[in-house]
């Protein structure tokens, strides 16, 4: 009987322990797991010059990640159009990746645009159009992910329209940022 | 659900087996020493706070060096439990338990943990649910292995052929 009781003793007592330190493990894996660790990598997806660059005003920037255009042009009521004046690359040799372009920021008379659009010449092609109504500019969300195959450049397509009555000299200037998707 | 296991993956399972194992000989304290289901407590605790030392120092040690500790921790484990086998079979001479011993403990720990090592060396994410049914499988396999293959059939399938 003794014997008994103090072998049950002994087991409850492990078995407590023992569910003491399978939890703790438990916790402190778990807790591992949750601790991610990130790697800051080479950016592979970038811009490059088109061959319409100068006519433009591209200049490209901070190690390829941002480009700004100065020399966009356009004409009342006439749709003004650059083909190739800025290119996005995928420079990595096997990986595809999916990338949309988001706007940031837009500044300028809306009463002298009616319309900015840039379309990545990608299979499906994707568009950001900045319109104005005449007194205020209307800010399009965000684009849907496209493909971007690896070693292939893109051409963005910037088209612009100004208002019938705009007056010379005026500018608008928009930020945008292409998002990559892994 | 399915996650990609890290490499202290392998310390957690060798916790939970010198846990099992502790109560194990707890439960068998007729065929083994009064001390060893403490022994595997404390292996067990020891575990635990290498599992916490790993987490301290995780940015320290690289991927390779992770897997190796953790490895080797459950390469003792493991080797406790063939420890244990051998004790019952070759110096407490109990065939029937050392028998049931391998079927129902020994091989289901060494199948799970080198399906887990498989998992992880293939970069396979691992499937939880499938793993609980492989374990049962495991000891219902190990279990009918150890039952149905005895000496006299073994001695029976070489006369015959």
């Amino acid at each position: 009987m003794g014997r008994v009781f103090n072998k049950s003793v002994k087991m409850m007592i492990l078995t407590l322990m023992s569910l003491l330190v399978i939890s703790a493990s438990a916790a402190v894996y778990y807790s591992l797991e949750m601790t991610s660790t990130i790697t800051t990598a080479a950016n592979d997806v970038y811009f490059v010059l088109g061959p319409d660059n100068s006519s433009a005003g591209v200049n490209i920037f901070n190690d390829n990640k941002s480009a700004t255009l100065t020399q966009l042009s356009a004409y009342p009521n006439m749709t003004m159009t650059y083909d190739d004046a800025i290119r996005v690359r995928n420079n990595h040799t096997s990986t595809n990746y999916n990338v949309r372009l988001t706007p940031v920021s837009l500044s300028g008379s809306a009463a002298n645009f009616v319309y900015i659009n840039f379309t990545l010449q990608t299979s499906t092609t994707i568009s950001l159009n900045y319109t104005s109504d005449g007194s205020s500019w209307t800010t399009p969300s965000a684009t849907s992910f496209t493909l971007v195959s690896a070693d292939t450049e893109y051409a963005i397509v910037v088209q612009t329209m100004a208002n019938a009555t705009a007056t010379s000299g005026q500018t608008a200037t928009i930020e945008m940022n292409i998002d990559i998707e892994q | 659900m399915s996650v990609s296991l890290l490499p202290e993956f392998f310390l957690f399972v060798a916790v939970d087996v010198f846990v099992a194992m502790s109560l194990l000989t707890c439960l068998l304290d007729d065929y083994f020493p009064k001390t060893i289901p403490y022994l595997f407590q404390a292996a067990a605790i020891l575990g635990y706070a290498h599992l916490l030392l790993s987490r301290e120092f995780m940015t320290l040690s690289g991927g390779y060096m992770r897997f190796w500790y953790s490895f080797l921790y459950l390469a003792v484990a493991l080797a406790s439990v063939i420890a244990l086998n051998v004790h019952l079979a070759a110096i407490k001479k109990q065939w029937t338990l050392a028998k049931i011993f391998s079927g129902a403990v020994a091989f289901p720990t060494f199948l799970i943990s080198g399906f887990f090592v498989f998992n992880y060396a293939m970069g396979m994410a691992a499937v939880f649910l499938f793993q609980i049914a492989m374990l049962f499988s495991a000891i219902v396999l190990g279990l009918s292995i150890s039952v149905f293959v005895t000496p006299q059939i073994v001695k029976k399938y070489w006369k015959r052929r």
